[in-house]
């Protein structure tokens, strides 16, 4: 086993256990901190795959960002008594049950496929993707701005408090 | 030896996971959460495939780049909404949710 095996378990463990523990934390801002740790591990993830670009976007965008709004939306929201499990529509049991079955066929669908190394691959470095997207597919890149922008104002507006009313 | 497979597997773990947190979540910012966790898998599988079997692996890493803007606007309009819902109602469960006002 070499090294790189043994980070994609390491790192693998510690994603898996990071959403578990986004999904199981019985208070919301435990969910949060989870969140955070399940987006490092997953920069690291990457990182095996030999991409450090996207390693760092990763750790940026989702590790700060946000993992930092979601502890903002936390705070400004009023905080809401916890609903007991029996009232939740879906009962954990079915599902568990639907998720297992999902993971189960997408499990066997992933193992029919011919293995490729991932040892063997030569990750583009941050020049040939930086190349592609603001060469290629430049308008694609505009129009992600245009949409950033357009987010950033939509949530401004929903979020706003309404003094009219 | 790490194959692709097991990248794969390892994002529909995670896309799984995500999938009962946003069955089972009882407030609509774990919904958000779990649904993150959702992109996230996706994201990795689209990183996996573009740098196995994509003619042009930097297209792909790009694209991937691209997507996580796409998630950062979408999670941050969700945040907004989970914090004028929980403004304007009294309604703490996230299944309360069913009417709209247009």
């Amino acid at each position: 086993m070499s090294a790189r095996d043994a980070l994609f378990y390491l790192y693998g463990a510690l994603t898996l256990a990071g959403a578990v523990g986004i999904v199981r934390a019985s208070r919301l801002v435990h969910a949060v901190v989870w969140l955070f740790a399940t987006m490092v591990a997953l920069a690291g993830i990457y990182l095996t795959l030999g991409s450090e670009l996207l390693a760092g976007v990763q750790l940026f965008v989702y590790g700060g960002a946000v993992t930092v709004l979601a502890l903002f939306a936390l705070v400004l929201a009023r905080p809401a008594p916890e609903v007991p499990a029996h009232l939740a529509s879906i009962s954990p049991w079915v599902a568990g049950v639907a998720a297992t079955a999902l993971l189960g066929a997408l499990t066997v669908a992933a193992a029919g496929a011919d293995g490729l190394a991932v040892a063997a691959i030569a990750a583009p470095d941050t020049a040939a993707i930086a190349s592609e997207i603001f060469g290629r597919y430049v308008v694609l890149f505009e129009v992600a701005g245009l949409l950033l922008t357009v987010a950033l104002v939509g949530s401004i507006v929903v979020a706003r408090k309404d003094d009219a009313s | 030896m790490i194959t692709a497979t097991h990248y794969i597997v390892l994002a529909s773990a995670l896309f799984c996971i995500g999938l009962f947190g946003v069955m089972t979540a009882r407030s609509a910012l774990r919904v958000v959460v779990a649904v993150e966790l959702m992109l996230n898998a996706v994201n990795l599988n689209l990183v996996t495939f573009a740098l196995t079997s994509a003619a042009r692996p930097a297209a792909g890493l790009g694209f991937v780049v691209l997507l996580i803007v796409v998630a950062a606007a979408e999670v941050g309009l969700a945040l907004a909404l989970v914090v004028a819902l929980s403004r304007t109602s009294d309604i703490t469960a996230i299944d309360g949710y069913a009417t709209l006002k247009g």
